[in-house]
C-alpha cells in the first residue's frame, strides 16, 4: 500500500466524544455532516478503553463484497461513476485528496467523500444466546472467582466490538440473536445510531433456551440478502457436521465466514471440585460425577471436539477462533485482526 | 477370646469394631452429598463417564476396601492378637497348669565351643528361659543327662528359684549321656503330677550318634515333647578316637606298636602334629595328614626294657572340643607272657596232656625273659584274677565247668582274651554248649561235636592224620613246606559236623572231620582243637613239630589289639594290681590327683580295683605311698567326637511321635522359646500392615487424581 502523509492525530477521547452524526445517503447532494447526537457515556458492552484500543484496527474483507457505497472494499462492479453519495470519517490510510476540506473547516474533523465506486461490506453477526451460553458470570459467584463474565456477556462484548469496528470503517453490520429460533434481529446498518441500537439491544438480553445452531443457520440464510461477512459467535454445542453442512450454503454464496467458539475456562477444563451433580443448562438432564475422577478424560474429549471443529473449518477456508472467557476479548480481537491483515 | 488359633489378649477393645463402619458411612455420605452445578452441556461428561464408570466404581470400592481393612488392622493391633496355634498352651483354658521336665544334655559333645560360645552355656540359658516362661501354678524339674542322669528334685516342684540355681551350677561332663535313662526318668517324674498338662523339654545338640537310637515309645501319649536345639553350625572337630597296643601285654624287651587313629570331622583336610608321651621317655612326634571326613591311622614303635605298668598319652593340638584331643593308655610289661593252662587231668598222670603242654609252652624255664610263663590251674581256679593275669588260656582235659568258671571264661573271651580249647573228653561238649549259651542264641561254634572216634580200639596202626590245612593262615604258614603236620598220628578225636558260616576251619583229618578251627567271641578269639597232646590221644607230643606248632598257635592267638575294651568316662573302671604287701597304705586318685573312693578286693598278692564312677578322662591310679601300684586309663567315648547333629525335623521324625505332641525350637532364639509357650504376638505386624495400607491408599488416590 502506498504510504500516505499521516493526518493529524485525533486522540481517542476526542474521537469517542466526537462520534460523527449519522450521515444520510442522499443522491447527488452533498450535505455537510450534521453534528453527531451524543450517545450515553457508558455502554455495558463497549467501554471507552476498548474503543481506544480498537481505533487503529480495520476489518478488511477478504472477499469481493457487494455494496452500495464506495467504501474501502473492492466492488464487483466495474466502471467509474464518481457520483458523490456520502461522507464518512477519515481513517488512516485513506487518500488525502479524498478529504473534504470544506467539511473540515466546518466541523474541524476529517471526512472523506464516498463515491459509488467504493462499496461497503455487510457484516452479519449471529450470536448464540441459548441457555448454555449463560454459564459463568455473577450467577456463579459461589463457584467462580469474582469478576468472571458469562459466556453470553463475553459474546456480547465481542459482538459490540465487532459492530463498532464495522461501523467505524463504514461497513454495515447486522446483529441477530438466537436460541430456539432467531429471536432478535437488527438489520444491517452502518451508522452510529445503528450501533447504539445494537448495543441497546444487547444490554437487554438474557440467556435463553436450548438451540440448534445448524437449524438457525439454515433459517437465517434467506435473511442475508447480500453476501458479506458472516460472524457466528457461539459455543457450538451441536454436531459439527450439521453445523458445517449449514454453513456450506453460505460458502456457496461466497460469504466470508468467521467463527468465534466461546467456551468458559471451566468448560474447557473441568473445575477442581469433588462430587458434583451436573445439570445440563439446555436439556435439564443431570448426571452425578466426580470431576477429579474424569477430569483428564473430559478435557481430552473437549479438545477432540474443538479439534474437530477446527479441522472442519480449516478444510472449508473458514476462520475459526477458540476463545475462553478468561482471555480478554480485546486481545482476542486484536490478535485475530492483526493475523488477518498479515495474510 | 480365640479365633482361628489367634488369641486376643485385649478383648475389651472389641467395641472398637464399630469403627469399621466409619469408612462405609463416609463413603455413602460422600456419594449422596454433591453440589448441584448447572453446566453448559453434560454430553461430554456423560460420554466420558459411560466409558469409565466401571473403572471408577472399582476404584472407589477398592479405596473403600483399603480404608476398611486399614481400620480393621488398627483394631486388631489394639486387640493385641497372639498366635497360639502350635504352642504349648494351644487349646488350653486359662486355668490349665503345666508340669515341665527339662532334660539338659551334659554329654561331652556339649562342650564344643565353636563360635566362641559353648553349647552347654546356650543350653543353660535356654533352660532358664523355659523356667521363666512358666506360671506360678506350673511345676517343673531339671534332669541333667549324663552317663547317670540325675534330677534336681524327686518330683516336679514349684520351687523355680532352686531349679534356676541348679541350672546355673549344672556342670558339663566328659561322659556320654544315657538319654534313654534320662527320658525314662522324665516320664517317671511326670507320672507324679496328675492333673497337669505334661511336657518334656529336651535341650541338646541332638548329636546323631547319641539321639538316633533313643526310644521315644516309652513317652506316654499325654506328654508333649519339645526339642530345643542348641547345636551350632560349626561341627568341625579333630579327635583321637582309638589307641591300640600290639601286643597289648608285651614281654620285657619286646617291641610294641602303638596304633593311633585320628578322625577329622570337618570339611577341610589338615596336617596335625601327633605327640606320644610314654612314661618318662622323651615325647615322640609325628605329622599326620588327615583328609576331610576321614580317619587317619599311624603308629609309634616302642621297646620297653623294664617290667611294670606304664602310662602313655597321645595328643593333638586342642580345638573347639578339647576333651577328645588326647587319649590315655596303660601298658603292662612283664617278664614273660603269661599263659594259663586249665586242666582237670590227674597231675600225676605221666601221659596227661597238660604235662606235655606245659613243657612245650616253655621248653627253657631257666630263661629269664622273652619266653612264655605257663601257670597250671584247675578249671575251678579260673577266676577273674587268674583271667586278668593271663594273656592266653589253654584248656585241655577239663571237666564240666561250673557256671562261674564258664562265665569267667566267657567274659575273658568277650573282653578280648584268647583261648585255645583242646577237646579231649566228654565234658568238652557240655563246656562248649555252656559257652554258646552265654554268648546268646545267635552264637554257634565252628563245628558240632559228635561221638568220639577212637582208633586205638581198632586195628593196630589205625590212626587219622591231617590232610587238609589252610596254609594261608599265619598260624600254619611256616609248616607248609615241611609237611610235618601230616606225619602226626591221631588216635582219639571227635566226629564233627560243620556249622556253616561259623568261624574258620584251619585243619581237617583225612576222614574230613575238623581238626582245628577258629572263632571270634566278643573282642576275643577261640581256637578249637579237636585233638589232645595226651599220649593216649595222639603222638603229637612226641613229634618235634609239637613245640613250634604250639608256639605258633600261641603267637597267633595272642590278642592283637587291646586286651580289654576301652574304658569310657562315666562308666566304671577296673584293674588288677599286685599289692606287694602294701595293702594298708593303698589310696586311689583321679586324673586331677584328687582322692577317690574305689572298691578293692584282695586275693593273694593281687587285688582287683574298681573305680565306680569316672568323671573325667585320664589315669585313675592305685598308690601305695608314693609308689604307683597300678593305673587304668579312661577316655572320652569316641562317639562324642562326631558332632554331626540331627536337624529338628529329623529328630522329630525319628521320635515317631505324632505331630500334635511334638514341638521344636532353636535354643539360640530366645524369642522362639517364648513364643513356643505363650504364642507369637502379632500386633506389630497388624500395625505395620495398617501403615502400609495407609501408604497404598495415599498412592492410589494420588495416582488416580493424576
Amino acid at each position: 500500500m502506498k504510504s500516505r502523509p499521516t493526518p493529524p492525530l485525533i486522540s481517542g477521547a476526542a474521537l469517542s466524544d466526537r462520534i460523527p452524526p449519522i450521515i444520510s445517503r442522499m443522491s447527488g447532494r452533498s450535505k455537510a455532516p450534521a453534528p453527531a447526537r451524543r450517545p450515553p457515556r457508558h455502554w455495558k458492552y463497549l467501554q471507552p478503553r476498548e474503543l481506544k484500543a480498537f481505533k487503529n484496527l480495520l476489518f478488511a474483507a477478504r472477499i469481493v463484497v457487494e455494496g452500495i457505497y464506495s467504501g474501502r472494499h473492492k466492488s464487483p462492479y466495474r466502471g467509474s461513476s464518481p457520483e458523490f453519495v456520502d461522507y464518512r470519517e477519515y481513517n488512516p490510510g485513506d487518500e488525502i485528496r479524498s478529504i473534504d476540506w470544506k467539511a473540515f473547516a466546518r466541523t474541524d474533523r476529517y471526512f472523506i467523500k464516498l463515491f459509488e465506486k467504493e462499496t461497503d461490506m455487510n457484516c452479519y453477526i449471529l450470536v448464540d444466546k441459548s441457555a448454555s451460553m449463560g454459564y459463568g458470570g455473577p450467577a456463579y459467584r459461589n463457584l467462580l472467582p469474582a469478576g468472571e463474565v458469562s459466556k453470553l456477556d463475553y459474546a456480547f462484548f465481542l459482538t459490540a466490538a465487532l459492530a463498532y469496528l464495522m461501523v467505524k470503517q463504514g461497513d454495515k453490520v447486522s446483529v441477530s440473536l438466537f436460541d430456539t429460533k432467531l429471536s432478535k434481529q437488527i438489520a444491517p446498518g452502518g451508522t452510529f445510531p445503528h450501533l447504539y441500537q445494537i448495543l441497546n439491544m444487547l444490554e437487554r438480553q438474557k440467556a435463553g433456551d436450548r438451540t440448534s445452531i445448524s437449524r438457525i443457520l439454515q433459517d437465517a440464510y434467506p435473511l442475508f440478502k447480500r453476501r458479506g461477512l458472516l460472524i457466528v459467535i457461539s459455543d457450538f454445542l451441536d454436531e459439527p457436521e450439521e453445523i458445517f453442512r449449514a454453513l456450506n450454503r453460505y460458502r456457496h454464496r461466497r460469504f466470508e465466514i468467521l467463527l468465534f467458539h466461546v467456551l468458559h475456562e471451566y468448560e474447557y477444563e473441568l473445575p477442581p471440585l469433588d462430587r458434583v451433580k451436573f445439570v445440563d443448562a439446555e436439556t435439564g438432564e443431570t448426571i452425578a460425577s466426580r470431576p477429579a475422577d474424569i477430569r483428564k478424560s473430559y478435557n481430552d474429549e473437549v479438545r477432540r471436539f474443538v479439534q474437530t471443529l477446527r479441522s472442519y473449518a480449516r478444510a472449508r477456508n473458514i476462520d475459526y477462533n477458540l476463545v475462553t472467557t478468561d482471555t480478554p476479548y480485546g486481545d482476542v480481537l486484536r490478535k485475530y485482526l492483526l493475523s488477518r491483515s498479515s495474510r | 477370646m480365640q479365633l482361628f488359633g489367634v488369641v486376643f489378649t485385649n478383648p475389651a477393645l472389641w467395641i472398637g469394631a464399630l469403627a469399621l463402619t466409619v469408612p462405609l458411612i463416609v463413603h455413602l455420605l460422600t456419594r449422596r452429598s454433591s453440589r448441584v452445578l448447572i453446566f453448559p452441556t453434560i454430553r461430554f461428561i456423560r460420554k466420558v463417564q459411560a466409558s469409565q464408570s466401571a473403572i471408577y466404581k472399582c476404584r472407589h470400592l477398592l479405596l473403600l476396601l483399603v480404608r476398611t481393612v486399614f481400620v480393621a488392622l488398627l483394631l486388631l493391633a489394639f486387640l493385641k492378637p497372639v498366635i497360639e496355634n502350635n504352642t504349648l498352651r494351644a487349646g488350653d483354658d486359662r486355668e490349665a497348669r503345666h508340669a515341665v521336665i527339662i532334660v539338659l544334655d551334659a554329654s561331652a559333645s556339649m562342650g564344643h565351643a565353636g563360635g566362641g560360645f559353648g553349647l552347654f552355656s546356650r543350653a543353660k540359658l535356654a533352660a532358664e528361659r523355659i523356667l521363666d516362661e512358666l506360671r506360678d501354678s506350673d511345676l517343673a524339674n531339671l534332669i541333667v543327662a549324663s552317663a547317670s542322669p540325675s534330677a534336681s528334685f524327686l518330683e516336679p516342684t514349684a520351687n523355680r528359684f532352686h531349679l534356676k540355681g541348679d541350672v546355673q551350677i549344672a556342670g558339663l561332663t566328659q561322659e556320654r549321656a544315657d538319654l534313654d535313662a534320662a527320658l525314662a526318668e522324665a516320664v517317671r517324674q511326670l507320672s507324679k503330677a496328675p492333673g497337669y498338662r505334661k511336657e518334656i523339654h529336651l535341650i541338646s545338640d541332638f548329636q546323631r550318634s547319641n539321639w538316633a537310637p533313643v526310644d521315644f515309645a516309652k513317652v506316654p501319649k499325654d506328654v508333649k515333647v519339645v526339642f530345643v536345639s542348641v547345636a551350632g553350625s560349626e561341627t568341625d572337630n579333630f579327635a583321637i578316637t582309638e589307641v591300640a597296643l600290639q601286643p597289648p601285654s608285651p614281654a620285657r624287651g619286646e617291641e610294641v606298636e602303638v596304633l593311633c587313629k585320628v578322625a577329622n570331622y570337618g570339611r577341610q583336610s589338615k596336617q596335625l602334629p601327633l605327640q606320644l608321651k610314654f612314661s618318662d621317655q622323651k615325647a615322640l612326634q609325628r605329622e599326620l595328614d588327615v583328609p576331610a571326613n576321614t580317619t587317619a591311622a599311624t603308629s609309634f614303635r616302642l621297646r620297653v626294657n623294664q617290667t611294670g605298668a606304664f602310662e602313655g598319652e597321645l595328643s593333638i593340638p586342642d580345638d573347639a572340643l578339647a576333651v577328645d584331643n588326647r587319649r590315655f593308655f596303660t601298658l603292662d610289661v612283664s617278664d614273660r607272657i603269661r599263659v594259663a593252662v586249665l586242666s582237670d587231668e590227674d597231675r600225676n598222670d605221666p601221659g596227661a596232656g597238660h604235662r606235655f603242654l606245659f613243657r612245650a609252652i616253655n621248653p627253657n624255664p631257666d630263661r629269664d625273659a622273652g619266653g612264655f610263663a605257663p601257670t597250671l590251674l584247675s578249671s575251678s581256679q579260673f577266676d577273674k584274677f587268674a583271667a586278668s593275669g593271663a594273656q592266653l588260656v589253654i584248656v585241655v582235659g577239663a571237666r564240666d565247668f561250673p557256671s562261674a568258671v564258664a562265665g569267667n571264661l566267657f567274659n575273658y573271651l568277650k573282653e578280648g582274651g584268647s583261648v585255645i580249647y583242646l577237646l579231649s573228653g566228654p565234658a568238652d561238649r557240655a563246656n562248649l554248649a555252656a559257652l554258646e549259651g552265654l554268648a546268646g542264641a545267635d552264637f554257634k561254634m565252628p563245628f558240632r561235636i559228635g561221638s568220639q572216634i577212637d582208633h586205638s580200639s581198632g586195628k593196630e596202626g589205625q590212626y587219622a592224620s591231617l590232610t587238609e590245612a589252610n596254609f594261608d593262615n599265619p598260624m600254619l604258614k611256616s609248616f607248609k613246606e615241611a609237611r610235618d603236620l601230616a606225619e602226626i598220628r591221631f588216635q582219639k578225636y571227635f566226629a564233627t559236623e560243620r556249622e556253616a558260616g561259623q568261624g574258620q576251619i584251619l585243619l581237617r583229618y583225612d576222614d574230613q572231620n575238623i581238626a582245628l578251627a577258629r572263632k571270634s567271641v566278643g573282642a576275643g578269639s577261640l581256637l578249637l582243637g579237636n585233638f589232645s597232646p595226651s599220649i593216649r590221644h595222639s603222638d603229637l607230643a612226641r613229634r618235634t613239630i609239637f613245640v613250634p606248632f604250639l608256639h605258633e598257635m600261641i603267637k597267633a592267638m595272642r590278642p592283637q589289639s587291646g586286651a580289654a575294651r576301652p574304658l569310657a568316662v562315666g562308666g566304671t573302671a577296673s584293674t588288677t594290681i599286685k599289692t606287694s604287701g602294701a595293702e594298708k597304705d593303698i589310696r586311689f586318685t583321679g586324673p586331677s590327683g584328687e582322692k577317690l573312693n574305689a572298691m578293692f578286693e584282695l586275693s593273694g598278692g593281687e587285688a582287683a580295683v574298681i573305680f565306680p564312677q569316672t568323671k573325667e578322662s585320664g589315669f585313675y591310679r592305685v598308690l601305695a605311698g608314693d609308689k604307683r601300684l597300678g593305673s587304668v586309663a579312661v577316655n572320652v567315648d569316641p562317639r562324642e567326637s562326631n558332632l554331626e547333629s540331627l536337624s529338628l525335623p529329623q529328630v522329630q521324625a525319628l521320635s515317631e511321635l505324632s505331630r500334635d505332641r511334638v514341638f521344636a525350637a532353636s535354643g539360640v532364639d530366645i524369642q522362639a522359646l517364648k513364643g513356643l509357650r505363650e504364642g507369637r504376638p502379632i500386633w506389630h505386624y497388624c500395625l505395620l500392615a495398617a501403615l502400609c495400607l495407609l501408604g497404598v491408599e495415599q498412592m492410589l488416590a494420588l495416582a488416580w487424581r493424576r
